[in-house]
């Protein structure tokens, strides 16, 4: 009797242990589908998402998004332009070729090619070379202290299999034609590609042969596309998925309600702001002739002051998002935390007063451009603005459209005031600076909306390049904020909010890029 | 006959030049691919590069031009967002909206033709009334509304079905067929009611009208005299003849199957065209929204044409005439 009871517990106790180590697949869904296989092809969110699975570079983020090794084990600087890293030994790719110093050289050449869409991140390097079987050295042609933030997003192929099937340039769009990577991977990463129907299924494989000891239990991994905002949930809530994402804001409590699913909800690095025009000499797109009112300090002050960000943040947005005075979000390197609390009050009666001082007693028109199906609720966080506006007699027209039309109208330069969002993708400083803050003079300032521009905050942001040690790095970095905020350069609102859901035994690591991450996820016996 | 046959080829091919400029001037109004190609942080040097190199930066009439012979030559070109031309991508995509067509329309031609003729016979019945009932239901409520009730109804409460793909396929040759598999069923099953939903009722109301029309008129009250069976009355004499103009409609109503698969596809993320569409729009994928209206037009063009040419066979006495 004894011995029988002994077994069936012994029994209980082996069948946890297995449990709990046996193979678990996932099922997740997203709005969105990577759109190709290839790591250089395209700088797209969801594409990169999963490619980090299949694909490393030389250096990756842990759980908290700070940098450590990966492929390479070390690195040193030589000099201010030379970096040399010490490549990890005895990686093997998955289709079993080792990994070498010659295929960094390859993926890295191969992302700065003229069809790269990654080249972004490897701006500053001039040359890559092999120094030995285990060594390379990458040249920069300026001290750039960012280039750890990047190495994540040049991700290395095997240049024996890109040769071999005809893939040594990058899936280029412009090309015409489809190269062989698109729809298929070989990396080192901790997954291995088993199966790819684009806009269906993507199913990630665990790659038993990886260099680093898995911390999750996920073996196989499928990812869906659902790009219908209910019919994710209801297939979340069906038990048909693990995991899903986004999960939009007015269906979070019902999520939740439903009992045998959680969500997880983080500011994302996303910041939502406005530009205004400062660079036309008369606004397009107002009612004041022959003069801009947006170049007056005063009028953006006022518009600053009018607008109640924590009105937008608990009404709008339903508490989901974090309102933000900068245009870079907390989290991201060489960014002093402190920078975030909002400068100037909401204040209707002190915002009328500026108005009058600046001439505009009675207000004027103005457009605001802005999307309708990019941003969580952007088409309402417009018409909301435009009442709050409305206070201080700025009469704002709202003009949404499709992205696809917005980006091109706000890229010409054709918008006096418009509403949107933007990511710094290697998580530093320097790159929201560079697109939003510095003057636009067709290298830099691609995305400064409207045309701000100070002579001092170009040349801070080019010194915050430059600098490698990281505290004077963020005093400079601060110091270009400071000036941008006291000019009233954008009026920054706050940080989109991210929603994952997913069943209650799953434990994952919020990522606050959005991406999600396999190897933090981590499924419990329900 | 050859007449004939000439010139609704002549009509098809205006139409489809026709279609053809203006899936062309999408290029120009639907917004800028480049924009979304790019990452956010590429140069304005590299905008204007990708720009030139697809051939944006052209006059228009040399666009459409290219454009033109491409089509011609088959040449879809290549989606801007996956990169890969654009005949594979279609070609992956049809089986499923075909599939997906072919189902709805069985079940709204026979679910409609029963249904409808049921009411017809038992006009007072408490089963025809609450079909009546339905079928209005059905007519008025829009597509997505039906879908999104359904997949609460069947997956969210009662959790009997899946809500959103295909399920398992199985391969013949190219064609990925989702109808061999019990799986494959159960996710067809939804999105086929959703999408038939507006056809199947107003089949109903259609074959019940003209039944009901049919057997008031005065061949009927004489087959009665005759002492004929009711049943032989029914099936046999009004129901062909109130077949000719249910059967006419179905065959319209088939194009707009496929071609308002859209929504549906949209709502159950099932694979095919209309979702195809869909993402090409909200990403101005511009290659492949106009491969889709060049060939949703093709279907129509053809369509029609059979119809038409159908007619003649169908009613005898347009064959007379003709």
């Amino acid at each position: 009797m004894f011995m029988l009871r002994l077994r069936v517990v012994l029994a209980t106790v082996l069948l946890a242990v297995a449990g709990a180590a046996a193979a678990v697949p996932f099922k997740w869904a997203s709005q969105d589908d990577a759109t190709t296989m290839d790591p250089h092809a395209f700088n797209h969110g969801m594409t990169l998402t999963v490619l980090n699975h299949i694909y490393e570079g030389l250096v990756r983020r842990d759980r908290d998004m700070k940098i450590e090794p990966a492929l390479a084990v070390s690195w040193t600087q030589p000099s201010p332009n030379v970096w040399r890293l010490k490549l990890r030994s005895s990686v093997r790719f998955h289709d079993g070729t080792p990994f070498t110093a010659e295929d960094v050289v390859f993926s890295i050449r191969r992302a700065m090619s003229a069809g790269s869409d990654m080249k972004v991140f490897a701006a500053s390097i001039s040359d890559v070379k092999a120094l030995a079987e285990d060594a390379v050295e990458i040249v920069t042609d300026v001290p750039n202290s960012a280039l750890l933030q990047s190495l994540p997003e040049l991700r290395i192929m095997s240049k024996a299999w890109a040769g071999k099937n005809g893939a040594t340039e990058p899936a280029d769009m412009r090309q015409k034609k489809e190269n062989f990577a698109t729809r298929n991977a070989n990396g080192t990463g901790p997954y291995r590609l088993a199966l790819r129907e684009p806009d269906v299924k993507t199913v990630l494989v665990r790659n038993e042969q990886w260099w680093d000891t898995p911390k999750n239990n996920i073996t196989e991994a499928t990812l869906v596309r659902i790009s219908s905002d209910a019919t994710r949930v209801a297939a979340l809530l069906s038990g048909e998925l693990d995991f899903a994402y986004p999960i939009p804001l007015q269906d979070i409590p019902r999520v939740i309600a439903a009992g045998a699913y959680k969500v997880l909800q983080a500011p994302e690095i996303r910041v939502m702001f406005l530009s205004m025009d400062q660079a036309s000499k008369e606004l397009r797109y107002s009612s004041v002739k022959g003069r801009n009112p947006l170049q007056d300090r005063r009028v953006r002050l006022a518009m600053y002051q009018a607008i109640d960000v924590q009105a937008l943040a608990e009404r709008v947005m339903r508490g989901s998002v974090l309102p933000t005075g900068i245009l870079i979000a907390r989290g991201v390197n060489s960014v002093d935390p402190s920078m975030v609390e909002r400068p100037y009050p909401h204040d209707v009666a002190a915002a009328r007063r500026l108005m009058s001082d600046a001439g505009y007693p009675k207000g004027f028109d103005l457009t605001l451009d802005c999307t309708n199906d990019r941003y969580v609720n952007d088409d309402q966080v417009c018409v909301a603005v435009a009442a709050m506006l409305a206070r201080i007699d700025v009469r704002v027209k709202v003009n949404s459209m499709p992205a696809a039309q917005f980006f091109q109208k706000v890229g010409a330069g054709d918008s006096s005031f418009n509403f949107f969002g933007y990511t710094p993708s290697n998580l530093d400083a320097y790159n929201s600076m560079a697109v939003l803050m510095h003057s636009n003079d067709g290298k830099a300032g691609q995305w400064n909306a409207g045309r701000y521009s100070n002579a001092e905050v170009d040349r801070l942001i080019a010194d915050v390049l430059k600098e490698m040690d990281p505290d004077r790095r963020t005093r400079l970095v601060t110091q270009a904020l400071k000036i941008h905020r006291e000019d009233v350069g954008h009026i920054p609102l706050y940080q989109q909010g991210l929603a994952w859901g997913m069943r209650r035994n799953v434990d994952a690591a919020m990522q606050i890029d959005n991406r999600v991450n396999l190897n933090f996820i981590q499924v419990r016996q329900p | 006959m050859t007449v004939f046959l000439v010139r609704r080829l002549l009509g098809a091919a205006c139409v489809l030049l026709f279609v053809s400029l203006v899936a062309f001037c999408m290029f120009r109004y639907v917004g800028d691919p480049v924009a979304q190609m790019l990452g956010p942080d590429a140069s304005v040097q590299d905008r204007e590069q990708l720009r030139g190199a697809l051939g944006l930066d052209r006059p228009m009439l040399a666009q459409f031009g290219v454009f033109q012979a491409q089509l011609m030559r088959g040449e879809l070109g290549v989606s801007l967002r996956q990169g890969r031309p654009v005949r594979d991508i279609l070609a992956e995509r049809i089986p499923a909206t075909l599939e997906l067509a072919g189902v709805s329309a069985v079940l709204a031609v026979v679910g409609g033709l029963v249904i409808g003729v049921y009411c017809a016979v038992h006009p007072q019945g408490m089963g025809s009334r609450a079909m009546m009932a339905l079928s209005l239901a059905g007519a008025s409520l829009p597509t997505f509304l039906i879908g999104i009730l359904l997949i609460l109804a069947f997956s969210v409460t009662a959790g009997w079905l899946p809500s959103y793909g295909r399920g398992e396929l199985q391969a013949i040759g190219w064609w990925r067929s989702g109808l061999l598999t019990v799986d494959g069923w159960r996710h067809m099953l939804l999105p086929a009611l959703t999408l038939a939903a507006f056809q199947l009722a107003l089949i109903v109301r259609l074959a019940r009208a003209e039944m009901m029309e049919v057997l008031r008129s005065d061949f009927i009250k004489f087959a009665r005299a005759r002492g004929i069976p009711e049943r032989t009355i029914r099936y046999a004499h009004a129901l062909r003849n109130a077949l000719l103009p249910v059967v006419t409609v179905i065959g319209l109503q088939l194009g707009s199957i496929v071609a308002f698969a859209l929504v549906t596809e949209t709502v159950f993320q099932w694979p095919g065209l209309g979702a195809l569409f869909a993402e090409a729009v909200a990403f101005a994928d511009i290659p492949v929204i106009a491969a889709y209206l060049c060939f949703v037009a093709a279907l129509f063009v053809v369509i029609n044409l059979v119809v038409d040419l159908a007619y003649s066979r169908i009613d005898p006495r347009l064959k007379a005439a003709g």
